[in-house]
């Protein structure tokens, strides 16, 4: 009776934990993240340390999908990678939360914002040059480079409120 | 035949400008997918469409380079996403995709974040009931705790989607207006 109740309840935990996975890779769809990364965060932050092998029992992926995830992913600061000196297996563990990205993701962003003001400052000085005013494709990328120049400082400062709300919670709901 | 509309699109640009263009592509392609985790096919696709609008899936073929099976599997994610939206060319059986707007302002795109968002939490407060009342018997899983503790997070991070893209909108409309 009592193995019968344990056994439930592993099946129960089970679908709970597909279910947290599955929501967590729908979510990231609609930033266009791909699906299987997702999942492997999901995962990796379920079991806060996965190695490629355990990933591939849990979502069924190849080997080579799982190593080539894995890779980018550590590469996005989003995932830390460790060695067990007795296995020589690797150990892979999320940086941070999935509430509060880890501190480089979120370095990452404000980076890539003032790279990309950069950029676009860069293309808005080729685009002056006097005899392109007029050639064909002016109009659409000058309309290009003013729509970003408007929309990321707004996304970069809403991104900024965001997070420091989040934080302002988690401190409030982890005492 | 090819349509008018094909060679509008794909070759029309100034040379100097197609450059000038290569380069926003490339940028966004490759530091975006780095930032976001997006595919880099699709954000080259995306940032297309950015800047032209309208496209065939042909167009498409003719700016990327890509073949016509990478191409229709990245335009059917971008209509997925409530990205970009088809229409038929009267008179024709070929199909232009539009991007009105750019997503993060597009209230379709709100909107359809908006009802994900609410039927998630909805999942997520069934699982907690669940996690809840078997306590006892699941708490000797070790997964147990993490999944408790991500539902809980989870739950308190959701509605702040819904804020986020408010907080957008309301910025841009200071900026933009």
């Amino acid at each position: 009776m009592n193995s019968n109740n344990q056994s439930t309840a592993k099946q129960k935990l089970k679908k709970i934990e597909n279910g947290i996975a599955d929501i967590i890779t729908n979510l990231s769809f609609l930033k266009g993240r791909q699906p299987k990364i997702s999942k492997i965060i999901a995962l990796t932050y379920l079991h806060r340390k996965t190695t490629q092998k355990q990933l591939r029992e849990l979502t069924g992926y190849s080997l080579g999908t799982i190593s080539n995830a894995v890779q980018s992913l550590e590469k996005m600061g989003i995932i830390r990678k460790t060695q067990d000196p007795q296995t020589r297996e690797y150990n892979y563990e999320l940086e941070g939360t999935i509430a509060q990205p880890g501190s480089r993701s979120v370095t990452n962003i404000f980076e890539y914002f003032s790279q990309q003001k950069q950029f676009l400052k860069k293309i808005k000085t080729k685009l002056a040059q006097q005899h392109l005013s007029n050639k064909k494709g002016y109009e659409e990328l000058s309309q290009f480079v003013n729509k970003m120049e408007d929309i990321f400082p707004a996304i970069e400062h809403a991104t900024q409120k965001i997070l420091t709300q989040v934080s302002e919670q988690n401190r409030s709901g982890s005492d | 035949m090819t349509s008018e509309k094909n060679l509008l699109n794909s070759s029309c640009f100034d040379p100097e400008i197609r450059a000038i263009e290569k380069e926003i592509v490339e940028f966004f392609a490759t530091k975006a997918s780095e930032v976001t985790g997006r595919h880099p096919i699709t954000s080259k696709v995306m940032t297309y469409f950015y800047i032209r609008k309208e496209l065939t899936q042909h167009d498409l073929q003719a700016l990327t380079g890509f073949s016509a099976g990478t191409i229709s599997k990245s335009v059917r994610k971008l209509l997925k996403m409530n990205i970009i939206t088809k229409e038929t060319i009267p008179g024709t059986h070929k199909h232009i995709y539009t991007m009105e707007k750019l997503p993060f302002i597009s209230p379709q795109y709100f909107l359809m974040t908006e009802s994900i968002i609410d039927d998630r939490i909805r999942e997520l407060e069934e699982m907690k009931k669940t996690l809840e009342a078997n306590r006892e018997e699941m708490k000797k899983f070790e997964i147990y705790h993490k999944s408790y503790e991500t539902v809980t997070q989870l739950l308190r991070l959701l509605p702040t989607v819904s804020v986020f893209f408010e907080k957008i909108e309301e910025e841009l409309k200071k900026r933009i207006d």
